[in-house]
């Protein structure tokens, strides 16, 4: 019999339960996609950092299913509130509480299957669509992927586990409250914001403190990024920002309303007292809760933007470190006996063709005469100064694109780091072998064709006397793109075969290698940032959907006594339209409020990204990141869109009466 | 004296196939400006039935409702709800004051909803608390008031907008004796010295006794009527109460 009352509730009920299957639908495809990404085995094969990824993704899907468990429970106990009368006539009826709870999780049982359901169905699209974007990442050809049973499982695993625990809440909530609290409902007594100027001032305050911690960080991250400075501070930073945006939406919510109440001339105007009475009892009440959706909604944005910014600089950032598709640096130093470069060449050759070799060389004189200028030698860091002759640095630049130079009892200084820029030699005259070498320029534009701070590139004859210390050759290969992995793992065999091969103490595995390969590299980071976006993505998505469900169950919760409010107005005179109007005005303000600062945030974020991609000379890909942060809120306003049309439409019949 | 409402041969259906109900079947009568009317019967007589189609919430079957000589069954849904923001006044039974709006909000919503400036609005507000004698109560909220308070206020918000008939569903139903009593005595007040056309539901003899005429409603039809004309209160009462025991005593009498 309770089966039957339960199936009859669901079916009368389906308005109220449809955020609730909009969000465990939702919640269900997301776990479903991300867990077959886990057990994917097509990308484990790609993946070369497998079990790592594996690792964090389940860590992540954990802790945010535990995070969907406690917003379920949640929205469980409105669910609930909603029909508490309804439960008070049960019990009235001689109904026990274990046969009330028993109908009420039938029925959510019902809806969570049915959305178990609808998320498997849509997770399997939303698993190809993610494995599409996995794919683009790490540069593979896009082929329908293979739906592992163990994903599949642990969605159902969690989706119990979910469930359960927001049955928990519902358990416990119709164990304790009154059979008069369920009929009567709980005597809500509606208190006025009291001191609305001080929520106001709070608000004021914590606007100043969102502005000045945020500037403050994007300070020191300047700092860091253009000067290599240390990150000071930056914890108590963003716990400050966070702190001020909980008391920015605090501080709004309760003193928004009534300063509103206090103009004459806007309260009186048509519905305006009433939409504004409507809100200041949901806004104030629900002040830290704001707060709080208004920082998952930020992190979100944040995340989400940085994970696309890091993806979009990838690129630009590899050429930068790794102008050549191949290089080989060899220090005396490091290795004592000359390495057979020929058997390594043979490699290269197999795998990827040799179109051109360019050796080119570093000497030292032993004396730190140009790094006595810099920070490093203040700090007892300095080596000892490094030269390339100027041919040398012209042959290596040349199939770069770089204009050859010319230096006539000049010296330049080449480097990447920006403590570099901050020294000054342009008054400084180098001897050396009997002649002086003057300032000519100090350049940190050039390919990265060396690991040291910087080197002077000097005339020719500048070199003589001094000491080799590095004969290194940049390759250029036949093919533009081929198996990176491979060929670093047998050049890593050549390099470890060959007798003291001078790495001291390194295992063939972890050891480092002479050779950078661009392609190993970038595969590499194809594998980090793929790993990065759609997690991110994940994150972010299970982060909006809560927040809008929450906003929604919210809105519907307070459906029975708004019905009332908007009858009354009816009968004194509002028509349909007003109505829809001031329902419109009540619940997309309720709904905005948390969401204007995740999407205003959108705008820093893109100025930080673009500015630190400036920095790093990735001209291309910061043009890039207003495109990036438009499509991030854009898929923002969407979800928010769907949710928000979702509440207002069953809200609006809810509550607007017509003839 | 003019009429403010006249109802002719309306009826009314509900439900549709075998299973039809007629609440009103063929009524007809009039208001005059100025008159307190009451509307007296059994449950199921089709009181609030008829309460509803005037006040527009509920459309006829048949026949026509003119309000102030506007036909009200013609018109469309936009313009009847602005007939009934700037035409008529409603008192309820449960008040039906707005819980999150304080007494001055909800007195002078009607207004607000008319996009009347706030200056005039405040003046009418002033008038109509004096006159209601709610002045004190204008700052608080609904629930800090009792329930003679909450009714008084419920009637300055239906005078404030000057409507053509003031529609009362029950006025007393949720008021004690000696509340119910003072109430009725704030009609007559609002009848007589302010001018107010009321049109009252009541299944209580002695309310109706206030008001200057009773219509007595049966299955749907006027089954009599009663005025007052020169008698006193406790004759109307009697003869409301002797009305009603021919009625078929279903009626409450106190």
């Amino acid at each position: 019999m309770y089966f039957k009352l339960a199936f009859r509730n669901v079916k009368r009920q389906l308005g109220n339960y449809l955020i609730y299957f909009i969000t465990v639908a939702l919640t269900v495809a997301l776990l479903f996609a991300v867990n077959n990404i886990i057990y994917s085995r097509n990308l484990a094969v790609f993946v070369d950092r497998g079990e790592s990824a594996k690792t964090t993704l389940q860590i992540i899907v954990v802790m945010i299913s535990l995070v969907v468990a406690f917003v379920l429970s949640y929205a469980t106990s409105f669910l609930l509130k909603r029909r508490k009368r309804e439960f008070g006539t049960y019990l009235t009826l001689g109904m026990t509480r274990r046969d009330l709870l028993t109908i009420f999780l039938v029925e959510t049982l019902l809806i969570c299957l049915i959305a178990l359901g609808a998320g498997l169905a849509a997770g399997s699209f939303l698993f190809q669509g993610l494995m599409a974007v996995m794919m683009k990442l790490l540069e593979m050809r896009f082929a329908i992927a293979a739906y592992s049973a163990e994903g599949f499982s642990r969605t159902i695993l969690l989706t119990v586990g979910i469930f359960l625990t927001a049955s928990v809440a519902s358990a416990v909530y119709l164990k304790s409250v009154s059979i008069y609290d369920l009929i009567h409902g709980e005597k809500k007594v509606e208190k006025g914001v009291r001191h609305p100027v001080c929520w106001f001032l709070l608000t004021f305050v914590s606007l100043a403190g969102m502005l000045a911690c945020g500037g403050l960080f994007f300070r020191e991250m300047d700092k860091v990024l253009s000067g290599g400075a240390k990150l000071e501070g930056a914890g108590i930073l963003l716990g400050g920002f966070l702190l001020s945006v909980v008391g920015f939406h605090a501080g709004l919510a309760k003193s928004m309303v009534a300063l509103f109440l206090r103009m004459p001339g806007f309260r009186s105007r048509g519905s305006n007292t009433f939409v504004l009475r409507q809100l200041s009892g949901s806004l104030s009440a629900n002040a830290l809760m704001f707060g709080a959706l208004a920082l998952l909604m930020t992190f979100a944005v944040v995340g989400t933007n940085f994970s696309f910014i890091q993806k979009a600089g990838q690129e630009e950032a590899l050429f930068s470190e790794y102008p050549y598709d191949i290089m080989y640096y060899s220090n005396k130093y490091e290795r004592g006996e000359e390495f057979p470069l020929e058997a390594a060449e043979s490699v290269i050759e197999k795998y990827a063709g040799i179109k051109k070799r360019i050796p080119y060389r570093i000497f030292e004189t032993g004396r730190q005469d140009f790094y006595s200028r810099t920070r490093w030698y203040e700090e007892w860091m300095a080596p000892g100064d490094s030269f390339m002759p100027v041919s040398d640095f012209n042959a290596v630049m040349a199939p770069l694109g770089v204009e050859p130079i010319t230096l006539e009892g000049q010296y330049m200084i080449v480097g990447n780091n920006p403590i570099v820029g901050e020294a000054d030699w342009s008054d400084m005259v180098y001897e050396w072998g009997g002649n002086s070498y003057t300032y000519h320029s100090c350049r940190l534009d050039y390919p990265k064709v060396s690991y040291l701070y910087f080197y002077v590139v000097v005339p020719d004859e500048a070199v003589q006397g001094m000491e080799c210390v590095e004969q290194s050759v940049a390759y250029l290969t036949e093919q533009n793109r081929f198996d990176g992995m491979a060929l670093e793992r047998a050049l890593r065999q050549v390099v470890y075969a060959f007798p003291d091969g001078g790495l001291e103490g390194m295992e063939e595995a972890d050891g480092r290698l002479e050779f950078e390969i661009r392609e190993y590299h970038r595969q590499e980071e194809n594998n980090v940032s793929a790993i990065l976006v759609v997690g991110a993505l994940f994150v972010s998505a299970v982060f909006l959907l809560l927040a809008m469900a929450i906003l929604a169950l919210k809105t519907l919760s307070t459906l029975g006594e708004d019905r009332q409010r908007y009858e009354i107005c009816f009968r004194l005179g509002m028509g349909e339209r007003e109505q829809c109007r001031a329902l419109f005005r009540q619940t997309f303000s309720f709904f905005l409020l948390p969401f204007v600062l995740p999407c205003v945030m959108s705008i820093p974020v893109a100025w930080f990204g673009r500015h630190v991609l400036r920095i790093a000379r990735m001209e291309a890909a910061a043009d890039m990141v207003p495109l990036i942060t438009g499509i991030v809120a854009a898929g923002m306003a969407i979800l928010y869109l769907l949710y928000y049309t979702a509440a207002y439409l069953i809200a609006k019949r809810t509550v607007v009466r017509g003839g | 004296m003019n009429s403010i409402l006249e109802i002719e041969n309306v009826t009314k259906y509900y439900g549709r196939g075998s299973v039809v109900t007629k609440a009103l079947d063929g009524i007809s009568f009039q208001v005059k400006k100025g008159e307190f009317t009451a509307i007296m019967g059994a449950s199921g007589s089709g009181k609030s039935t008829l309460l509803n189609v005037i006040s527009t919430i509920d459309k006829v079957s048949s026949g026509t409702v003119r309000v102030d000589g506007r036909e009200l069954t013609e018109m469309k849904e936009t313009d009847l709800a602005l007939f009934r923001r700037d035409r008529l006044g409603f008192i309820f039974q449960e008040y039906n004051l707005l819980d999150t709006l304080t007494i001055g909000e909800n007195i002078v919503l009607p207004l607000n909803l008319r996009k009347m400036n706030h200056e005039e609005s405040d003046e009418r507000l002033r008038k109509a608390a004096e006159a209601l004698d709610v002045t004190e109560q204008l700052g608080k909220f609904p629930r800090e008031l009792s329930g003679g308070q909450r009714q008084r206020a419920a009637c300055a918000r239906a005078l404030i907008t000057d409507p053509a008939l003031v529609l009362a569903d029950e006025p007393t139903g949720a008021l004690d004796s000696a509340n119910a009593r003072n109430l009725m005595k704030t009609f007559q007040r609002m009848n007589r010295s302010l001018g107010a056309t009321i049109l009252m539901v009541t299944h209580d003899a002695l309310m109706g006794s206030y008001a200057d005429r009773v219509l007595f409603l049966k299955d749907g039809r006027i089954w009599n009527e009663v005025h007052r004309g020169e008698r006193n209160r406790q004759d109307m009462y009697r003869e409301i109460w002797s009305t009603c025991a021919a009625l078929g005593g279903e009626t409450d009498v106190f």
